[in-house]
């Protein structure tokens, strides 16, 4: 007996009428045929590069895919630099804004490393790491960079940024940048009052491939 | 007539699903026509995440989870929803949750960027006066196949600056079956001990 035929009593073992839909048997048919033919022309689509690479259309640059624009700077990309700082504020719980820029239009961009200090002002109190007395925040539109949307610690120095880990923060053309401090409940007796709070964001913007 | 079967699915249950030619959600269901009448695909759906119930979202938190599906999957429709983590009820997701969804294999999101899930939000009733509606999933206006490796990259990200958040994602889709071949058989005779769907 043919083996397949053997696996036919699954379906007879439902009750008259009724259908197993856990273990159908019914052979594929011309709308399946329909959507694995679409899944093959996809995936010989990505074999090719890419949509980008089978189809017209495209406007702005082709970097090499070895070497991405946002882990490798391109020749046609714009580095950017921009920093910020403030009076340390004298209220707590509240979510001072301490720089923002936008991505220009026509361009990606990433952020390669930022700096979030406070320093003291002639031998004041100082920030003690981890504390909770101030609390950086870096945001991109409306959401939080992952993992940094409440740091204790201070982030690298003036000499020596903070990298970030396995390359950089991607961004869109027009993103909103902003980086935020809030001194922590009790942060404002242990700090110098005429501290200020430096935050610097670098990068380059790379003309939208 | 032209002789097709009449589809008989859960579509056909919603009494506020009209045909009508102005309705986005009944058109979206006319478009997967194609996948409503295959037989080789089966529903399949994918909670994110996927080890609890619902996550929780501290303020200012972002996290980010990886979904693996069956490669030549569709993704035909997302839902979300996010609880009030006093009263464990349903509240609207705008201001609160945002969601980005990007194809692993190829790194080509979904959305361009994080959008807020108030528009993957099924408006399950959380005004008395809503409560006349139905929970539908947002149907994508075309399925989207999922390519190998088979998986997606989900970001949530709570937006709201002070107030945590139980939040969960609903992803939808149709995977094909496992066809199971003779020499399969040989090896194991009766694959409904297994568990497994077969075709023939």
């Amino acid at each position: 007996m043919n083996q397949m035929s053997q696996l036919r009593p699954a379906a007879e073992a439902c009750p008259a009428g009724a259908i197993n839909l856990q273990f159908r048997v019914k052979p594929p048919n011309e709308y399946d045929h329909c959507l694995l033919r679409e899944t093959d022309f996809w995936r010989a689509v990505v074999r090719a590069g890419g949509i980008g690479c089978v189809a017209q259309g495209r406007k702005g640059p082709v970097y090499d895919p070895a070497r991405p624009p946002w882990i490798t700077m391109p020749s046609q990309a714009v580095r950017y630099q921009k920093m910020g700082s403030i009076l340390l504020p004298a209220v707590e719980g509240v979510d001072n804004l301490v720089l923002s820029f936008r991505v220009p239009a026509n361009y990606d961009a990433v952020i390669r490393a930022l700096v979030g200090i406070f320093v003291p002002v002639g031998g004041g109190l100082g920030l003690a790491e981890g504390s909770g007395d101030l609390v950086w925040r870096l945001q991109t539109n409306s959401v939080y960079v992952k993992d940094y949307g409440a740091v204790t610690t201070s982030l690298g120095d003036l000499s020596s940024p903070h990298s970030f880990v396995g390359g950089g923060i991607r961004l869109r053309a027009n993103s909103l940048v902003r980086c935020w401090v809030r001194v922590g409940v009790g942060g404002l007796a242990n700090l110098d009052p005429l501290g200020r709070i430096i935050c610097i964001v670098m990068g380059w913007n790379y003309p939208a491939p | 007539m032209n002789g097709l079967v009449n589809i008989v699915d859960g579509f056909c249950y919603d009494l506020f699903l009209r045909p009508s030619p102005t309705e986005y959600y009944t058109l979206a269901a006319g478009q997967m026509e194609v996948f409503r009448r295959a037989q080789s695909y089966r529903p399949r759906w994918y909670t994110v995440p996927d080890a609890d119930q619902v996550m929780d979202l501290a303020a200012y938190q972002t996290v980010e989870e990886q979904v693996r599906i069956l490669a030549g999957s569709f993704l035909w429709g997302i839902s979300a929803s996010v609880l009030d983590p006093n009263t464990l009820m349903q509240v609207n997701p705008a201001a609160r949750l945002a969601v980005k969804i990007t194809e692993g294999g190829t790194g080509i999101p979904l959305t361009w960027d994080f959008i807020s899930a108030y528009q993957y939000w099924a408006k399950r009733p959380y005004a008395a006066v809503a409560r006349a509606f139905p929970h539908r999933p947002i149907l994508l206006s075309q399925p989207r196949l999922i390519l190998e490796p088979g998986y997606l990259n989900v970001e949530m990200a709570n937006t709201t600056t002070g107030n945590l958040i139980k939040a969960q994602l609903l992803l939808l889709a149709m995977e094909p079956c496992i066809l199971i071949q003779d020499d399969y058989t040989e090896c194991h005779p009766d694959p409904r001990a297994l568990g497994r769907r077969v075709n023939t």
